[in-house]
């Protein structure tokens, strides 16, 4: 099986890829890295149908023999880049959507994924996650999305303090500058406020914190990290000042591995990074998973094996 | 600029995941009536995120024998490993002399 390598698609300024690359080809497990957005001006493909795509994905000076990937690991790609003598921006986006089934569709029926983009794309949406994870049987905050300002209003009344979180983790750039929108208490004076009818509103009953956890799972390997926040802010979320946090291996109770392990199979997601808020009466409530979230800091925080562990799944066999 | 391009995802871009309307015309730009809220109140609470690290993207190359990225010090290349990923930022122009945004990277994932 030596011959079959694993193709991880990411861009090349990705040094968590860089960590399960490295790992493999210290197995001795052959790697093929390459950029979808590197289609189609460095990228290759040629395939033909037979029982399945056969054919080569040529990557720099590598040749990926489709019918022999053993796995792929579905990183950070960049989008699809083509030539600027293309005649019109229209004809550019029509080229994109070609690649994107075309590249995309035949790169799909590949084996072996962790995560197939087509199951994050559907994770990421945070109503699915939270609807998954309470079938699942986690503990999930009372939660509200909505553009009407008077069932927010409705919803502070009824469970105290809320929080407001972007659904889709986007920031803005405006002026040059990118900001963010981080989990925030939201002032009383701003219950029913009409910029809630604008667009969709996740908003949340505030959890009393003891500490977070953020809870990397790969296939079935859990690797819990206890989260201190050292700051105010950092306490409501401690996103907003890396500085002040202090990491430590904890253990995940064994309700909480079931229905975590139940959430990744609705989920059809073999790897996550998943955050908790831990009760000061230690219960643990999910916040939201990423189904592409980082982890190497966790690694280099805590020593948690999370490399290995995603090497391990991308070396399995899957012919 | 249309959301396939803004979107990193190549393959599936999360735009086109719940396909409530397709993007094929550009939105319109109305005006604004004075008065009227202009801003949804998720982004009234925006903020500049804390910034980590600022990688000079010029000392940064790929090393395509061992397929990861290296940064250089001094004379020597070392591998971008057990740097931090927390937050990275750039106004180097990228590959093609494209400018991008890809080279961020935010804890909050």
């Amino acid at each position: 099986m030596a011959e079959w390598p694993v193709l991880v698609l990411t861009q090349r300024f990705d040094p968590t890829a860089d960590y399960v690359v490295n790992e493999l080809t210290d197995r001795g497990v052959p790697v093929v890295r390459g950029d979808p957005g590197d289609f189609p001006t460095q990228l290759t493909l040629a395939a033909r149908l037979d029982e399945g795509w056969i054919g080569t994905l040529r990557c720099g000076q590598r040749v990926l023999d489709l019918a022999r990937v053993r796995s792929v690991y579905y990183r950070r790609p960049t989008v699809f880049r083509f030539d600027s003598a293309m005649s019109s921006e229209s004809v550019r986006r029509w080229a994109m959507n070609e690649a994107r089934y075309g590249f995309g569709g035949v790169i799909s029926t590949l084996r072996g994924w962790l995560n197939h983009p087509a199951e994050i794309s559907r994770a990421e949406y945070k109503p699915v996650q939270l609807d998954a994870a309470a079938r699942a049987g986690l503990m999930v905050p009372p939660t509200l999305v909505t553009n009407d300002p008077t069932a927010m209003r409705d919803f502070a009344s009824e469970v105290g303090q809320i929080v407001v979180k972007p659904l889709s983790g986007s920031g803005i750039v405006e002026d040059g500058q990118t900001r963010v929108v981080y989990t925030t208490p939201v002032p009383e004076v701003d219950f029913g406020d009409a910029a809630v009818g604008l667009t969709a509103h996740l908003f949340q009953a505030r959890i009393p914190k003891q500490y977070e956890v953020r809870l990397t799972v790969v296939d079935d390997r859990l690797f819990g990290t206890r989260i201190d926040a050292g700051s105010e802010a950092a306490r409501v979320d401690w996103r907003t000042d890396p500085d002040s946090l202090q990491y430590s291996v904890t253990e995940v109770p064994a309700r909480v591995r079931t229905g975590i392990l139940t959430l990744m199979h609705k989920l059809k997601l073999r790897f996550c990074a998943a955050d908790f808020i831990v009760t000061p009466d230690d219960q643990w409530v999910f916040l939201e998973l990423n189904p592409n979230g980082q982890w190497a800091f966790v690694e280099d925080a805590t020593g948690q094996p999370i490399t290995a562990a995603i090497a391990d799944a991308l070396q399995e066999e899957t012919s | 600029m249309s959301p396939l391009v803004d979107h990193p995802d190549s393959l599936f871009p999360a735009t086109t995941g719940f396909p409530l309307g397709r993007p094929v015309l550009p939105a319109q730009d109305t005006t604004v009536k004075a008065g009227k809220v202009t801003v949804p109140l998720a982004l009234r609470y925006a903020v500049v995120p804390a910034q980590v690290e600022i990688l000079d993207l010029e000392e940064v190359g790929y090393d395509e024998e061992r397929q990861i990225g290296v940064v250089r010090q001094g004379d020597v290349l070392i591998p971008l490993l057990r740097r931090s990923i927390e937050f990275t930022a750039t106004d180097t122009a990228k590959r093609g002399g494209q400018p991008d945004d890809t080279d961020r990277d935010y804890t909050e994932d």
